[in-house]
């Protein structure tokens, strides 16, 4: 695991919580395709890595997992944001917007002055 | 906060993994068929929605080895994995496992036990609140100073005590000998702990009032609560219990009677008899000279002469554990190579390098642990026996014990030692890598071998210090042994007779003749004589001049009073004029005899005999003016105080002509050491006088081994030490050579080949051996000067020699069989063997 990796699990990680977020109750099955399709098919998510990054969010409680029936009849797990998963949800996409106008200011300076 | 959360999670996921595979395992299923469905749905095959399905999915291999990784906690795993193979090791190979617990489980328990003496005798305070204001004066002070300390702005309080011998204390019919002490007003406030009930003694505190100490005050009332008030007897005097002290009292001069002490205005006062404690105000520090008389913190003083010596013998100790380290590493670093196979193997299936380090300082750690958890646990069962061989007394409050910092000591010890035993290996595996570990196979690196070497010749060094520091000892212990002792201490039985309470001196005089009188008929008794003091057995002092002579005085005289007959019982020689006789019965001329010491200091022309001695004065004062005394006879020396030092100027009294002195006295019994000749002498004794008591019954030649026995002691220690050094020395360079012969066989089979005899190759390898032990006492021997330039003792070539040659021989030795080994290679199984 190198640092490359820890930055996408950060970033996978808000978007599960964002997705959770919007879509309540979910799958990894659908939090996956979810993400694809939010990212308009930009981001090829490797479905397997959802896992790992689901795992890591339940051990911190910010999400629930929990056996149920998914639309089409199928047992799944779902994963639910819990309270804690809220807050952090907000709290981290508050971070990355003001890392990503910092990040922006950086990329494209403002030609003022 | 949530990384705390997410690692106690992860510690438990590394419990119950098989439901959490079985879950994960279901929930990729349920995965995989949702997204084949949705594929069928999108109007693909059932085959090719799973093939896709697989795809996007990933390596479920690779995702499972991340979930789990994430899920327990590898390394954790991985540790408890390394811990159980790290013991399967060790215990296919017992041998190694045993030695190396062993030799690191006697380092770690003797530095444990040392340390649990430096701590209890030299690091813990005293227990008395603030201990640290608590000064004492550095040596036996008078009330003279005591007085002048007293009366200084910087003490809170300023105590000083006395010890008063052994009384006899009496209460309601119970009886009990108890140790007394006079103390000044203030003794206890001083110390800060105050009495448990009453008051202490005041300025002007009379006499017959005493302070007792709780669990005398128990004993001899059988537990009543209420002393003071009360009158107890002491040596048959009424006295008035002032004070109980508290009940967990600790004082360094153990005493249960206290009774009161003041100045008394009088010479009396100038007497180097008495200790002073003070108490410095708040905020007030530092110790120092204060009003002329030097002193030290409490705690120093406590410790006394025990500190340097404690502290040497921790020196040699740590000596021992470095041995003991770097013997160990030279240990692993040879099982490394032994192993060297298995690891390569491990490296080229794709073990981490990380991981295989890992594994070996789990495994080096894990000896270094059994051998801590055995030091400790043999030093705390040990200990007491330990501290009864001590030669010398350790006060110290609270005992001395393995307790929390020796602990955590032996803790750091043992980590420490892990540590440096680990570092020969680590940087061995440092340079490891697969090529060039396959392609090694089982051959070691040279370097190996040098790294081994490396740490031969640190041990070598280590114990060339040791040896020559034991040496050092040895010497002066030899030199003190064939010191003259100026008398025949063989066949001679001693005892004391402590001067009964109650009787005038003259009555105390009579009793003691009559008594020598009689155990002269005892079977086996040649003769008895008498003496205050007894050689080397302690010291009685009182001022005297050379008649006529002011300026040839000593303060400080040391004085023996003596029956006539004292010099032959000894067998101590008469140099000149004649001894004492029946003529000093009676009213006899005054007269003394000296010893030759005396005799040369006043009397350098050699004319003593005749002269005249005024006892009692100093510097034509009279201090306590006695008589004024003919020289009739000069003795040859007798060691006095000190089997270290040249006798001390003494002046010897007949015991007729000193009816004034009521002390107690040494009697010595010139005798067969027959059977139960003890007990027989102080049965008669009790016969005779019944009231007199028989303490301290030795021969003389115990007295005179007493005075050796901290130097034998030290010197035993320090043998013993630089001995386990020599063989572990040994060991170390027989294992280097053994290593080295096998791995040289081809090398050796080839010389033998082109025409080297045996003879050659044994000096080849002879020569790496001593080649080692050379570079050891290289190292060691500089090394070893300065240390013993620092200790001020003089350095001996001669010793360092010896020294040389010893470690020289014991290198020949442990080359000798690795060497013989080599010379037996035979030339053909040797190189056919590649």
């Amino acid at each position: 695991m190198g640092k490359k990796n820890d930055v996408w699990q950060g970033t996978l990680a808000l978007m599960i919580l964002k997705t959770l977020e919007t879509m309540g109750p979910l799958h990894g099955y659908g939090i996956a395709r979810r993400i694809e399709a939010t990212s308009g098919d930009r981001l090829a998510v490797n479905y397997g890595t959802i896992y790992p990054a689901l795992l890591k969010l339940e051990q911190e409680g910010a999400i629930v997992a929990e056996w149920g029936v998914s639309g089409n009849n199928r047992k799944a797990k779902f994963y639910k944001l819990t309270r804690a998963g809220h807050k952090l949800a907000e709290r981290e996409a508050r971070e990355w917007q003001e890392a990503a106008s910092m990040m922006a200011l950086f990329l494209n300076p403002a030609k003022e002055e | 906060m949530r990384t705390l959360r997410r690692w106690t999670m992860r510690i438990w996921g590394i419990f119950g993994r098989r439901r959490a595979e079985e879950d994960f395992a279901a929930e990729m299923e349920s995965h995989l068929e949702m997204h084949v469905e949705d594929g069928m749905r999108a109007g693909l095959s059932e085959e090719e929605a799973r093939r896709q399905a697989r795809i996007k999915l990933g390596g479920v291999a690779q995702s499972r080895e991340l979930y789990f990784e994430q899920r327990g906690a590898p390394v954790l795993e991985n540790l408890a994995r390394d811990i159980a193979y790290s013991l399967r090791l060790l215990k296919k190979n017992p041998t190694f496992a045993a030695m190396a617990v062993l030799s690191l489980g006697l380092g770690i328990g003797a530095n444990t036990a040392m340390f649990s003496l430096v701590n209890a005798a030299i690091l813990r305070p005293p227990p008395y609140p603030e201990p640290e204001r608590l000064l004492h004066t550095q040596r036996d002070a008078t009330m003279e100073q005591y007085e002048r300390l007293r009366r200084m702005d910087v003490f809170r309080d300023v105590a000083g005590w006395q010890s008063g011998g052994e009384r006899r204390i009496d209460f309601e019919g119970r009886q009990e000998w108890a140790v007394a002490a006079r103390v000044t007003a203030g003794f206890f406030r001083t110390l800060g702990t105050g009495l448990a009930q009453g008051e202490e003694f005041a300025d002007n505190a009379a006499e017959g009032t005493a302070i007792v100490s709780h669990a005398l005050w128990q004993r001899i009332s059988g537990g009543k609560s209420d002393a003071v008030g009360r009158v107890v007897e002491l040596d048959g005097q009424p006295y008035t219990v002032v004070g109980v002290t508290p009940e967990k009292l600790w004082l360094a001069e153990n005493a249960d009677v206290f009774v009161p002490l003041r100045a008394s205005g009088s010479v009396g006062d100038l007497g180097m008899n008495t200790q002073v404690t003070a108490r410095l105000k708040e905020g007030r520090a530092g110790t120092a000279e204060f009003g002329g008389v030097p002193m030290v913190s409490l705690q120093r003083w406590l410790a006394g002469d025990v500190r340097t010596r404690l502290l040497m013998l921790f020196g040699a100790v740590g000596l021992v554990l470095l041995i003991a380290c770097f013997n160990l590493a030279g240990l692993l670093l040879a099982r490394l190579s032994a192993r060297q196979r298995e690891i390569s193997v491990r490296l080229a299936l794709g073990s981490g390098r990380g991981r295989l380090v890992q594994q070996l300082l789990v495994e080096n750690l894990i000896v270094c642990a059994m051998g801590g958890a055995a030091g400790v646990l043999g030093a705390h069962w040990l200990m007491d026996s330990l501290v009864a061989l001590l030669p010398f007394r350790v006060v110290a409050a609270g005992g001395i014990g393995v307790d929390r910092n020796v602990l955590l000591f032996a803790m750091s010890l043992t980590l420490a030692a892990g540590a440096m035993v680990s570092v020969a290996p680590g940087w061995i595996s440092a340079s490891w890598n697969v090529q060039e570990a396959l392609r090694q196979s089982s051959r070691g690196a040279s370097g190996r071998t040098r790294l081994r070497s490396t740490l031969v010749v640190a041990e070598i060094a280590a114990a060339t210090a040791l040896l020559a520091g034991a040496g050092i000892l040895l010497e002066s212990l030899y030199r003190l042994n064939r010191q003259p002792l100026g008398f025949a201490p063989e066949g001679r039985l001693t005892f004391y007779a402590p001067p009964e309470r109650g009787l005038d001196a003259r009555r105390k005089q009579e009793r003691l003749e009559m008594l020598r009188e009689q155990l002269g008929a005892v079977a086996g008794v040649r003769a008895v004589a008498a003496a205050n003091v007894l050689p080397l057995d302690g010291k009685n002092n009182f001022p005297a001049q050379r008649s006529g002579h002011p300026e040839q005085s000593i303060g400080g005289m040391e004085v023996r009073i003596v029956t006539g007959n004292y010099f032959e019982t000894m067998g101590a020689r008469l140099v000149s004029g004649r001894g004492f006789g029946p003529a000093e019965r009676g009213n006899g001329a005054p007269v003394a005899m000296i010893n030759e010491a005396l005799a040369k200091a006043w009397w350098p022309g050699g004319n003593a005999v005749g002269d005249r001695i005024d006892l009692g004065y100093f510097r034509g004062k009279a201090l306590m003016p006695e008589l004024t005394r003919e020289v009739i006879g000069v003795v040859g020396d007798m060691k006095t105080v000190l089997l270290a030092e040249p006798a001390r100027p003494t002046l010897f009294l007949p015991l007729e002509q000193a009816r004034w002195y009521g002390g107690g006295m040494s009697f010595v019994l010139r005798a067969e050491a027959g059977s139960g000749l003890e007990e027989t002498v102080r049965r008669k004794v009790l016969e005779l006088a019944p009231g007199q008591r028989v303490i301290r019954m030795r021969w003389m030649e115990r007295i005179v081994a007493a005075t050796t026995a901290n130097p034998r002691f030290d010197a035993a220690i320090l043998g013993s030490f630089a001995l386990f050094a020599l063989l572990l020395a040994m060991l170390g360079v027989y294992g280097v050579l053994a290593y080295s012969v096998a791995q040289r066989t081809e090398e050796i089979g080839t010389r033998m080949a082109l025409g080297a005899s045996p003879g050659q190759v044994l000096a080849l390898i002879m020569r790496q051996g001593l080649g080692l032990v050379g570079a050891g006492l290289a190292l060691g021997v500089p090394g070893a000067w300065a240390v013993t330039k620092m200790a001020g003792v003089t350095a001996d070539p001669v010793r360092f020699a010896i020294v040389a040659l010893l470690l020289g021989a014991v290198g020949f030795v442990a080359s000798w069989l690795p060497a013989r080994r080599a010379m037996r290679v035979d030339p053909v199984l040797a190189l056919r063997a590649e």
